[in-house]
């Protein structure tokens, strides 16, 4: 714990002016301890990972993150990101792009690409973006809806064409993410559907 | 704003971590009083836990299971900002609402709106008496959000707090607070997650006795 307080204040005593340009790879120091589920590999919160088929993902609890699927059935890769944050322009924390909807989904695509698979067949699909408490009316405090909102925004940016969508609603959602054919299994609130 | 260093010490940090844990106590003693008398028995609540946790991994910190828990939210308005969440098992939830409503308890029953209501003033009553507390210590006027109720994976929950607090630093303190009543088996705690700015004053607060 003493670490972490020691981090904490180095945290603190590092002015705003530290700030890490947006690299292609700005996890690439924290490799991420992928921890499994019934051989799933399972994304963590604000992470995302890529793999080969017939891998499955799995996001667990998203609730008002956002978790985007991007795929090229053809060439059988494919990843997913558990988003938690919208932009990453608005964040204090650079260190860490891929905890934001919109720089996550350019740094997947890109490693996509560099394992093989063709950009224009690049297709996506997203779930998550609940807005769990229902008091929240104003719309910068929604962080789920912004968050699947800027993710399409950002797929259109790229070009890839999203094929399907289960966003908002206040429940919240774990999705396994099958590489193979690309689907979706939705679990939400004891129901399971697919998309 | 002024540069604050934990590093001069272990003895020093340990100092602040009792500090914080002593907060969560004060403020959950406090709200445990208001919710015993609401439901006149005796709910008795544990040592505090205070950890410091990247905000990240805060969803995932505090179990791994899919467990459906009832959590109400408030934001701390004011000075100093931050969250406050109540969080209880269903099994638990019914069981204060039965004793709120002078109901039967009765195994087959779901929560309900109405429930869902009792439950929301119930983390209201008790999220209030917690900030009281701590204005109170810090001489720093807080008040309390109007509270939300929801009813789901506990991870999927803390992802709100997680993201607002995220939006402001990388890493932040929690102060846990664990409840427990009578026999049963149910479990609850209190959450309080103050902002930058909040623990830069706690953190002074404790640093300057």
């Amino acid at each position: 714990m003493i670490e972490m307080i020691e981090r904490r204040a180095e945290g603190l005593a590092i002015e705003e002016e530290k700030r890490v340009t947006l690299a292609r790879r700005v996890d690439e120091v924290q490799p991420c301890q992928a921890h499994y589920v019934d051989g799933d590999a399972v994304v963590g919160v604000g992470e995302y990972q890529v793999v080969h088929a017939p891998e499955k993902l799995v996001c667990l609890g998203l609730g008002s993150c956002v978790g985007i699927a991007i795929f090229d059935i053809s060439s059988q890769i494919g990843g997913l990101i558990h988003a938690m944050l919208p932009k990453y322009e608005e964040g204090r924390d650079k260190t860490k792009a891929s905890k934001y909807a919109d720089s996550a989904v350019m740094l997947m695509v890109d490693e996509l690409v560099e394992m093989g698979a063709r950009k224009p067949l690049l297709r996506a699909k997203i779930a998550g973006g609940a807005q769990m408490f229902s008091f929240i009316s104003s719309d910068t405090l929604n962080i789920g809806q912004r968050n699947s909102v800027v993710a399409k925004e950002t797929l259109k940016k790229e070009n890839i064409p999203l094929l399907a969508e289960d966003v908002g609603g206040t429940k919240g959602r774990t999705i396994f993410f099958n590489s193979v054919d690309g689907s979706i299994r939705i679990q939400k609130n004891g129901e399971v559907s697919q998309i | 704003m002024r540069h604050l260093t934990l590093t001069e010490g272990r003895e020093h940090n340990e100092m602040i971590m009792d500090g914080l844990r002593e907060i969560g106590t004060i403020g959950a003693a406090h709200a445990s009083t208001a919710l015993s008398e609401l439901v006149h028995k005796d709910i008795m609540i544990e040592v505090s836990d205070c950890f410091v946790c990247s905000t990240q991994e805060l969803p995932t910190a505090f179990s791994t299971t899919e467990e459906t828990v009832v959590a109400v939210f408030l934001e701390a308005l004011g000075k100093s900002r931050g969250g406050i969440m109540l969080v209880v098992s269903e099994q638990m939830a019914i069981e204060l609402t039965d004793l709120i409503l002078g109901r039967e308890h009765d195994e087959s029953h779901c929560l309900d709106e109405m429930d869902q209501d009792a439950i929301c003033e119930i983390g209201n009553i008790c999220a209030s008496a917690y900030l009281n507390a701590v204005s109170r210590f810090t001489d720093i006027t807080m008040m309390p959000s109007p509270p939300g109720v929801a009813v789901d994976m506990l991870r999927a929950i803390l992802q709100f707090p997680a993201a607002l607090v995220e939006a402001d630093s990388d890493s932040s303190v929690v102060i846990k607070t664990m409840f427990k009543y009578g026999t049963n088996t149910g479990f609850g705690f209190m959450l309080y997650i103050p902002d930058r700015e909040s623990q830069l004053v706690l953190i002074e607060k404790f640093g300057s006795m």
